[in-house]
């Protein structure tokens, strides 16, 4: 076997979110990476619809810009349109998503990598992870060369024995007729391994002059456009996108297909997300429902491709198109991308440690697709902190490993490793039970420092960050302190009809009420007019839902005690014969690393824990 | 820094004096918002190592619960090496469960089994060879209050709670479903239906706390009716099994004229006790109302525990009372076994009550008492069980869940009021569903996911 001349610190294999995202970490943390790729010109695609961010997935996205990822600001610079959801519904779950120019954004990554300083980046295919003593030593590729490395993080995506299926068709190939890769799923396997097979989909794509946009409804932008990174500024005009509806005359064409459709006969075998069904399983499940919505997302500023976001399906092509034609608005659409749904392989994530790494094979990091997540997010999230924990590792230094009370990242890896998945795991706000205080808008208070001793994020932000913090505690401090005595001001708390005002009350009090808002609080005390946007929003948060904050903190409280009970990897739960079979057999396959771990793993009752900790007790005590 | 657990550390119904054990950061302050000193009714600040005699209140009515004596040990000279506050009620197993209450409610909390022991060898109190002891323990009291927790969560209660708990997790899926699919065109929204919806819930959970209180629902125990002629010892047998001198006993037939009910635990397992007027014919017409109540108590029980002295032999009347018992379980006891005079006939009883078993006790010295409590585990549980107070504690646990359920539901009703954003109400929603989740052995994180995409078409 021919060995290339170079030794890298890390490999990473892949180019999509989760590699982006795990190569620039590696390389900006001053560690000499390889970024390997199947096809250079694929760099951060985005098989399904552009679109990054929404509820869950945008706070991903703001966590990463926080610890010095680049999806947020990539995400920025190629926007389209963006909007803020949930803006009604609390501050803590209102989410931005960008709607982004898809060719534009793989311009923009592939000139991240390719001027990052220590990155190499080559197009080739990886068909064996190198290893010696179980521990990893390097990669070969196709063409017989040889990579050494300390380290390889695996964000193959979702390549690995994949299959597309469009109605009666399939073959072997990854998203966008890319190549699949064989040999490494059969090669992970051999490792031990254990591989699980999902499945996943996307929607069919038409080109935009022949719909009729005129017969949906606009969708538009935001004026303001907002973004991830506080220095984004909008300069183009926002794009619209458009909604209609499927017909009955859709459901009657779908339900007379059922039975070419890959999902019915039987043709894929892998389990699908249940939060993004194709058209036909929305038909069939939810047979009630008259129409569903359909989206028409414009996916570029250089193609008329649009996305038909509903429409998910792997309905054989010539029904794809007589189910469009059925859509108000669509009736002489051409197709330029059929539908189909993909099967790939991937590991059972349980086999990984919280830093990513697997726990059978030393330096070898899993991330993105590979885990059974899905979504580009999601990846981007893991592909960082594999690329953070291999680096760590390479200098004995201990793992990132962030809590659920730190960051949808914290949850998103925990569930993950502790309680596995049965279908590809999205992310969904609904899964983390500290929301609010995860909220998007303050993913710096909680990451960024940790971004800027990492190394990845630079001075000047830091130093931005610090003074908005101080300028926050400034403010707070000048709110509870500033009585308000003279009888103008009094009478604007009292015109405010939220309450009598009473002499001596403090301006903090009078934000406490309902429906005060900033503005209210400008009338009152003029010297607030100056105060930064950003400074406001932090201090009206956390004035108004302090009762809140300081309840979901008591619940945090004691999921720290746990968390912070570190469990030694070599802990003999055999001869802790109190244990409960289940919770035994639980504890010993999954290794957790720290009692808090341990609690969340179904089986595991608090007995069991409580006997944990007293063991644990007795282990210090000794040694 | 450990929060401040409370239990109950002593089998309640067995010894007279039962105790409320706190330890924790907070041991003190709680004790001195619901504690009150002597006769002047005052809040004191607690000093250590002395003993206080006074009662525990209601802090929200300072509505005396029990008289009690309480102790304060100042942390690290104390069992747990925490601060430690040891209250010594005598009131009996209710106004027990109610000190403890109220000691949760202003702060604590619930124990785990063991926790007490756990904490004292985690402060070092306890050397390390004992540590597979400690373990040993955690074990069998969190199984034995697992095993007792289903037995009484069997039936309406059990499906009651689950049911509810069903209901809340999709009144949370409406709102989780409107703040991760905002795109969605999903009827529901956290709109007038949610209100509803939770008022009708938080209503149930009322009810149910209602009958809690009671001590009826939660831990239903089992109705146990103490019959007998006059001047068998059926006043003495409940003093004896309550361990205080609840019910008048003297020398003269026809003492008890009404019904007296007390609720101890025995064996494993709570009997709702009911002392009743001595079953005889009289002209008196108050003794005749007292009978007739104890015919109609006796019906209405689930034991019947038919005395008869045995220092004076069975008569007509002694005989007809086995009559009543009808299909209910029963245990007959030859009382005054101390007397040593054995005059009723055993081949008599032999012959005709071979369905019930009998058995000789003095409800003065409290012979026999013992093997009565395994007699009753072993009809109603079908094994013989060490006793314990466990019971009470699983329902007091069971009881507080429910609180916090309905505390929660409360204040997300407060907060839709107030027009809160969706947020805002499921943290609430959310706390309740836990709090059942915590007697049904469920996880909300599991259920929610699920049920968002089993109610919802969701997605793209
Ligand atoms: N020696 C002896 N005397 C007992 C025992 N149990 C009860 N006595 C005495 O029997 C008398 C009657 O006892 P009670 O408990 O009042 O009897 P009762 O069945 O409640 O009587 P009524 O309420 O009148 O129906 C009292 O003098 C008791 O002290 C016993 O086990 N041994
Ligand atoms: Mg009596």
């Amino acid at each position: 076997m021919a060995s290339s001349d170079k030794t890298y610190d890390v490999i990473v294999v892949g180019t999509g979110h989760a590699g982006c995202e795990a190569a620039l970490a590696s390389a900006r943390m001053g560690a000499k990476t390889l970024a390997l790729t199947l096809n250079l010109d694929n760099i951060a695609l985005m098989p399904c619809n552009p679109a990054i961010g929404g509820p869950g997935k945008g706070h991903l996205v703001a966590e990463i810009h926080a610890l010095g990822g680049v999806m947020g600001e990539i995400a920025d610079g190629s926007a389209l349109q963006s909007r803020v959801l949930n803006t009604g519904k609390g501050p803590a779950v209102q989410a931005l998503r960008v709607l982004c120019d898809k060719h534009r954004y793989q311009q923009l990554m592939r000139r991240r990598l390719e001027n990052q300083p220590l990155l190499d980046i080559k197009q080739a295919l990886v068909t064996e992870i190198l290893t010696d003593h179980g521990r990893v030593t390097g990669v070969l590729t196709a063409t017989g060369l040889c990579y050494r490395s300390h380290a390889v993080v695996l964000a193959t995506g979702v390549y690995l024995e994949a299959r597309v299926i469009t109605g009666e068709h399939a073959h072997r190939a990854g998203p966008n007729g890319q190549l699949a890769a064989g040999h490494l799923a059969r090669q992970l396997e051999r490792l031990g391994l254990p591989m699980r097979r999902f499945k996943t989909g996307t929607s069919p794509r038409v080109h935009a002059g022949s719909v009729d946009l005129d017969k949906m409804t606009v969708q538009p932008g935001e004026r303001e456009h907002p973004g991830f990174s506080a220095s984004w500024r909008q300069t183009t005009a926002p794009a619209d996108c458009y909604l209609t509806y499927t017909t009955a005359e859709t459901h009657a064409i779908i339900n007379s297909n059922l039975h070419r459709a890959p999902l019915y006969t039987g043709s894929i075998e892998g389990t699908g997300p249940r939060y993004c069904p194709s058209i036909e399983d929305k038909v069939v499940r939810f047979h009630d429902k008259e129409s569903h919505q359909v989206f028409l997302e414009p996916e570029g500023e250089f193609t008329q491709e649009m996305y038909v976001l509903g429409l998910s399906t792997s309905l054989p092509e010539e029904v794809q198109l007589a189910m469009l034609h059925s859509i108000p608005g669509c009736e002489r659409a051409k197709i330029m991308r059929p539908g189909y749904a993909i099967e790939y392989d991937c590991l059972d994530p349980q086999e990984m440690t919280p830093s990513l790494e697997c726990r059978s094979r030393a330096g070898l990091y899993c991330a993105g697709q590979i885990n059974g997540s899905s979504g580009y997010e999601e990846a981007a999230a893991q592909g960082l902190l594999a690329g953070i924990n291999a680096v760590r590792s390479l200098r004995e230094e201990e793992p990132v490993v962030l809590g659920r009370d730190q960051a949808y990242i914290g949850v998103l890896i925990d569930d993950l490793i502790t309680k596995g998945t049965d279908e590809p795991y999205r992310m969904l706000t609904a899964r983390a039970e500290y929301r609010l205080l995860l909220r998007q808008d303050n993913a710096d208070y909680r990451l960024l420092p940790l971004g800027f001793q990492l190394g990845l994020v630079e001075k000047e932000r830091y130093a931005q960050f610090c003074s908005k913090r101080d300028k926050v505690d400034d403010l707070l401090q000048r709110l509870s302190s500033r009585r308000l005595r003279d009888k103008e001001s009094l009478a604007l708390v009292e015109a405010m009809k939220q309450g009598r005002a009473h002499p001596g009350m403090t301006l903090e009090e009078v934000l406490l009420r309902p429906n005060v808002c900033w503005d209210d609080m400008q009338r009152i005390a003029p010297d607030l007019v100056g105060v930064e946007r950003d400074v406001a929003s932090e201090v009206v948060f956390r004035v108004k839902y302090r009762g809140y904050l300081e309840k979901q903190e008591r619940q945090v409280e004691r999921l720290r005690k746990l968390e912070h009970r570190k469990i030694p990897q070599d802990f003999d739960y055999d001869a802790t014969k109190n244990l409960s079979y289940e919770a035994r057999e639980k504890l010993k396959r999954l290794c957790p690393s720290t009692v808090g771990q341990a609690s969340r793993i179904s089986g595991v009752s608090p007995a069991d824990v409580a006997i944990l900790l007293v063991q644990l007790d007795a282990r210090n005590k000794q040694s | 820094m450990e929060d401040t657990i409370a239990a109950i550390a002593t089998a309640t119904g067995e010894a007279a004096i039962g105790i409320v054990r706190l330890s924790g950061s907070q041991a003190r302050p709680i004790a001195q918002e619901v504690f009150r000193a002597g006769k002047t009714k005052k809040r004191v600040r607690l000093k250590s190592h002395r003993v206080y005699y006074g009662s525990i209140v209601d802090p929200a009515r300072e509505e005396p619960l029990d008289e009690v004596l309480l102790t304060y040990m100042q942390g690290p000279r104390s069992y747990t090496r925490e601060d430690v506050v040891e209250v010594s009620c005598h009131g009996g197993p209710m106004p027990l469960r109610r000190v403890l209450g109220v000691m949760l409610k202003a702060g604590a909390r619930l124990a785990q089994p063991g926790e007490f022991t756990q904490r004292a060898f985690r402060h070092g109190r306890i050397d390390l060879a004992q540590a597979e002891a400690v373990c040993d323990m955690i074990r069998a009291q969190s199984d034995e209050a697992a095993n007792l927790a289903l037995q009484q969560l069997e039936g309406t209660l059990s499906r009651e709670i689950t049911q509810l708990r069903h209901q809340l997790l999709g009144s949370l899926a409406t709102i989780e479903v409107s703040i991760d699919f905002p795109d969605e065109d999903i009827d529901g929204h956290a709109g007038p239906p949610l209100v509803d919806d939770l008022t009708r819930m938080r209503e149930r959970l009322q009810a149910l706390l209602a009958r809690a209180g009671e001590g009826r629902i939660i831990r239903e125990g089992i109705r146990t009716a103490i019959v007998g002629k006059p001047n068998v010892g059926k006043s003495s047998l409940l003093n004896a099994l309550l361990g205080q001198e609840r019910a008048i006993v003297t020398p003269i037939a026809g003492t008890t004229r009404d019904l007296i009910e007390e609720t101890v635990v025995q064996g494993g397992v709570a009997l709702v006790l009911t002392d009743t007027a001595g079953i005889h014919l009289t002209e008196d017409a108050v003794e005749q109302e007292g009978v007739e109540r104890a015919r109609r108590a006796l019906e209405s029980s689930q034991l019947v525990l038919v005395v008869f002295d045995d220092s004076q032999g069975l008569t007509e009347e002694d005989k007809s009372l086995l009559s009543m018992i009808g299909s209910r379980r029963a245990v007959v006891l030859l009382n005054k076994s101390d007397l040593d005079i054995k005059k009723v006939d055993r081949d008599w009883l032999k012959a005709h009550v071979d369905n019930v078993p009998w058995l000789e006790i003095s409800a003065r010295t409290g012979e026999g008492l013992e093997e009565l409590q395994r007699l009753i585990a072993q009809l109603f549980l079908g094994r013989s069980y060490e006793s314990s107070a466990r019971p009470l504690i699983a329902s007091m646990r069971h009881a507080h869940c429910l609180e916090r359920a309905h505390d929660s539901l409360k204040q997300a009703l407060e907060a839709l009021g107030r027009e809160e954003v969706a947020d805002i109400v499921s943290i609430d929603v959310r706390e309740a569903i836990h709090a059942l989740g915590e007697i049904t052995g469920d996880s909300l994180e599991a259920d929610i996911v699920d049920r968002i995409f089993q109610d919802f078409c969701l997605g793209k």
